[in-house]
């Protein structure tokens, strides 16, 4: 780095210590662990699973349940009528998926299926990360089916951080539908990112499912 | 913008402008409306607020140790940190970067940091060609005009002034754009093949979380996904000022940022990044790099208007602010309107015809009562205003008024007789109608409403006269 | 008669200098609550210079208020505006002074008029007067007050218990007025926009009577009512309280002769 940009950081961080007096030269590990007591003030979230489905369907999403993981490429094929071309999660790929062109191209692909990392009951949201899914597969398609099974199920934001891998160079956090109310604060669906979100629901809480990776 | 040079007179050409007037009271209704059952729906917003507001307070007190670890795990992850101690410091860093990438296209998502530094003329200057993705912006750049809102950059556009700007600039044809969902669709066509062969991408960031190394974005649209994930080069340009110590600090700023913002619980995306794609990852750019801004927010750290780096940029101030709902924000002049910018703005620039902001609001008190991070904006512009006396630069007329007025105040039976003979005398004039309607070296009044009359001898002047008969009575009995 | 305890009437410039019936009705309320009204010499609580940058003047003038008004039980006030500029900027007012003690124990025992009615005094009226003078009433919630010492419910509470008067509420009720002080004169044009929407909220009510509980904010309203000759008769809440007749505000008064 050249010199007069390492004095410049050296300046504005002098200027900071100096402003900050109160804290000068505090550990970073000091810094988080003065956060308030751990437990969580807010009124708990006591039926994740409702809370979810009640949050993912005002934010836009339509519900499915699926009875079955094996039943999940009929499903996708009875409510994405007409599609054929998947770009689907490699995980889901042992599935039987005869009834579609599975493809790795997501900008031309119609439909991304992907597995959910997680989801967070508070906010009917769903997490990925892209050591597991590729962010354009998230952004790119037209229509976006998510597996979420209910064994990732968080309650609050706070515990789905201590439960996924937030190291990735990329975590996303997805709740509906692109949209946006740039012209004439009018709700649009559609804006740069996927139309419809789908999310399949696999209640797997009694038997986990587990993925090759 | 060149125009008009005052705050009053831009107020006054904008409620003379039925367009905006129109785009105005739709907004009007659209963020209140949506930020007021948002609110209801949620019983523990309050807490939510306090604990948004200690995770501000304790990320700006502990404002070196964060910053060292953000920089320190962004190196570890193969990104860059870069320092920017005024706007130009952040425009040739941003350039720099964008021509060793040997970039000639650029796709920009929203930035109020990008705005403040006017990044788009000086990367255009540079010979580089920026694309707005976030459809607001894209309008705005279309039109060449900044930002009226910081959430809602196109906030007084109308529908049929962005259908004429796309039909100016894109190849339409006959195609009929009445409709939003056919602009929104239009938009979404011309920008995705930006998004596709971009060569760098530059975001702003909602947050920094130091404990990883990470930029948080929220958006509705995706676009900022798409110009972060999609080009070889990410560089997020925003100010040291926005880290948080970890991600559940995060957690409580993003619970109050989008439900006083747009109403939502939660954005349709949020989004943490952090670094260049790593071994093994599914895709992402391979440099990344954050531009940390000062521009004067060290000064505003040291001083009495700290709690203004509380601000989270939600909007909520300017949406509920009835001057800034009447006016819009071009009136402010810069691209931080409202409340929130009549506080920053003067800070920021330190530019004279500034000090007029933070005068242009009646201290009704709503942006303090809507402020996710209970920033008190009608105390921090009011300090502005003592800081505009004590340095004299208010009028010398205004200063001379105010004293003189607390002069006779501190008398008050100076004040007594002299307001007194002052009522009569008016309420004498304007009896027969109940009011005046001019009044000498009263035009400010007068020349937008009526004085009314006063009702003669001052409540005072009465009172004692009441009060003198009644001992008098007494006596006499 | 036996007092339950001495209070000051601050009356605030607006009634003093505009509206002294405000304070007179102010006082009548009072006594008919069982308490001796004082007067003692006043001015300005010192908000002017306070929000118009001049905070060392401001000071002065409190320091003379605190002197006058704190030697009794209570301060009472007919406008949220001035009670808020004592109860919660004089405290910021002397910070690091060794005042301020003083201060604030003084600003605990000020109060604004329909808080005190209701909340102090628990007033009951001695008898009910007639709702229909009025016509519909409607009540703007003036910023200071409403923000800044939470009076909403206690005026509404008052002209049902006084007056059988069942406020209608219009559009926006919360929403400044345009007054700000010094704010209506520099920012003239804007003032008046905001001034012309609380009107039309109010005649888009239905509201034959605009009510509120400040003079300030109420001569500004009735001022513009005026110049745009809308048919909408404004009054401070205390008058109405009070069955204080006269001429609304800004309206003519009787003939000539009731001087």
């Amino acid at each position: 780095m050249p010199d007069n940009l390492s004095s410049t950081r050296d300046r504005i961080m002098a200027r900071i210590r100096a402003a900050t007096a109160e804290a000068p030269n505090r550990e970073f590990a000091a810094v988080l662990a003065s956060r308030p007591p751990a437990e969580n003030l807010l009124a708990p979230v006591d039926d994740p699973v409702n809370e979810f489905l009640k949050r993912a369907r005002s934010n836009g999403c339509e519900l499915i349940d699926l009875p079955d993981l094996p039943e999940l490429p009929v499903s996708v094929a009875s409510r994405l009528p007409g599609i054929e071309t998947l770009a689907a999660d490699e995980r889901l790929g042992y599935l039987d998926w005869s009834a579609f062109r599975l493809t790795d191209n997501t900008s031309e692909a119609a439909t991304g299926l992907v597995l959910a990392d997680a989801g967070i009951a508070e906010t009917g949201t769903l997490v990925f990360t892209n050591r597991t899914v590729a962010s354009s597969l998230l952004f790119l398609v037209d229509h976006l089916a998510v597996l979420l099974l209910l064994s990732r199920l968080q309650r609050r934001q706070e515990d789905t951080c201590r439960a996924i891998d937030r190291d990735a160079s990329a975590v996303h956090l997805v709740s509906g539908p692109s949209r946006t109310a740039d012209v004439e604060q009018t709700i649009q669906i559609g804006a740069h990112g996927p139309r419809r979100l789908l999310v399949f629901v696999l209640d797997d809480r009694a038997s986990p499912v587990s993925f090759v990776q | 913008m060149s125009g008009p040079q005052t705050f009053i007179a831009r107020a006054g050409a904008a409620l003379d402008d039925p367009q905006l007037q129109s785009a105005l009271a739709r907004a009007r209704s659209g963020f209140v409306d949506k930020r007021a059952s948002a609110i209801a729906a949620e019983p523990d917003f309050d807490l939510m607020r306090d604990q948004a507001r200690e995770v501000r307070q304790r990320s700006l007190s502990n404002l070196a140790a964060c910053l060292e670890e953000f920089e320190q795990q962004v190196t570890a992850a193969g990104g860059q940190v870069h320092w920017a101690e005024s706007t130009e410091d952040l425009r040739r860093i941003v350039i720099d970067i964008c021509l060793r990438a040997g970039a000639q296209t650029v796709t920009k998502g929203k930035s109020m940091v990008g705005e403040e530094a006017a990044l788009n003329q000086a990367l255009e200057q540079a010979g580089l060609t920026p694309w707005e993705t976030d459809l607001g912006e894209y309008i705005i750049q279309l039109a060449h005009e900044p930002p009226s809102h910081i959430v809602a950059p196109a906030l007084h556009k109308t529908r049929s002034q962005i259908a004429d700007l796309f039909r100016n600039a894109h190849a339409l044809g006959e195609r009929d754009l009445g409709e939003v969902s056919a602009l929104v669709d239009e938009a979404r066509a011309v920008i995705r093949e930006r998004f596709l062969s971009a060569d760098v991408g530059i975001t702003g960031a909602n947050l920094l979380i130091a404990e990883t190394g990470t930029a948080a974005l929220v958006t509705n649209e995706g676009n900022g996904d798409l110009t972060a994930r999609l080009p070889r080069t990410h560089i997020v340009t925003t100010s040291f000022d926005r880290v948080v110590p970890g991600w559940e600090d995060a957690s409580k700023i993003l619970r109050v940022l989008s439900r006083s913002a747009t109403g939502q619980p939660i954005t349709a995306y949020t989004s943490f990044f952090s670094g260049p794609r790593a071994q093994g990852e599914q895709d992402g750019p391979e440099n990344f790099h954050v531009v940390l801004l000062d521009n004067h927010r060290t000064d505003l750290l040291a001083s009495e208007f700290r709690e203004m780096l509380h601000c989270i940029r939600c909007g909520a101030c300017m949406n509920h602010c009835p001057v800034y709902q009447n006016v819009g924000g071009h009136a402010y002049d810069s691209v931080y309107p409202g409340p929130m910018g009549a506080v920053l703005s003067p800070l920021l620039r330190g530019y004279s015809q500034d000090d007029e902001l933070p005068n242009a609001s009646s201290f009704c008190g709503r942006c303090e009562e809507v402020c996710p991070v209970r920033i008190p904006l009608p105390g921090l512009m009011r300090k502005l205003r003592e800081r505009e006396t004590l340095e004299k630069k208010s009028s010398w007329l205004s200063r001379r008024l105010l004293a003189a007025f607390a002069v006779v105040a501190r008398k008050p039976v100076l004040y007594r007789h002299l307001t007194s003979a002052g009522t009569r005398l008016l309420g004498a004039v304007g009896r027969r109608r109940g009011v005046l309607r001019t009044v000498p070296l009263a035009s400010g009044w007068t020349r937008y409403r009526d004085l009314p009359a006063p009702q003669g001898a001052s409540f005072q002047q009465r009172w004692a006269r009441e009060e003198g008969t009644k001992a008098g009575d007494k006596h006499n009995a | 008669m036996e007092y339950r305890d001495t209070v000051a009437l601050f009356a605030s410039c607006p009634v003093d200098l505009f509206r002294p019936d405000v304070g007179f009705a102010t006082a009548r309320l009072l006594e008919q609550a069982g308490y001796r009204v004082e007067v003692p010499p006043q001015s300005c609580c010192g908000q002017v210079n306070y929000n118009n940058g001049d905070a060392r003047h401001a000071r002065e003038l409190a320091w003379q208020i605190v002197e006058q008004f704190e030697r009794y039980s209570y301060t009472v006030i007919p406008s949220g505006s001035c009670t808020g500029m004592i109860t919660c900027h004089y405290p910021e007012l002397f910070a690091n002074d060794p005042r301020q003690a003083r201060v604030s124990a003084f600003c605990e025992r000020v109060y604004e008029l329909t808080t005190f009615l209701v909340e102090v005094a628990d007033f009951q009226p001695p008898a009910a007067l007639p709702a229909t003078r009025h016509g519909v009433v409607t009540y703007h919630d003036s910023c200071a007050g409403l923000r800044e010492l939470g009076v909403k419910a206690q005026p509404r509470e008052l002209l049902r218990r006084c007056a059988g008067i069942e406020v209608t509420e219009m559009a926006d009720t919360e929403v400044c007025c345009g007054f700000g002080g010094t704010f209506c004169v520099k920012f003239g044009n804007v003032s008046a926009r905001m001034a012309d929407d609380k009107l039309d909220n109010a005649l888009a009510a239905g509201a034959d009577t605009l009510a509120g509980g400040d003079v300030s904010c109420l001569l500004h309203l009735a001022g513009r009512a005026r110049r745009r000759g809308l048919d909408l008769a404004v009054r401070h809440v205390a008058e109405l309280l009070a069955d204080a007749g006269g001429a609304g505000i800004g309206e003519a008064s009787a003939p000539e002769g009731d001087a």
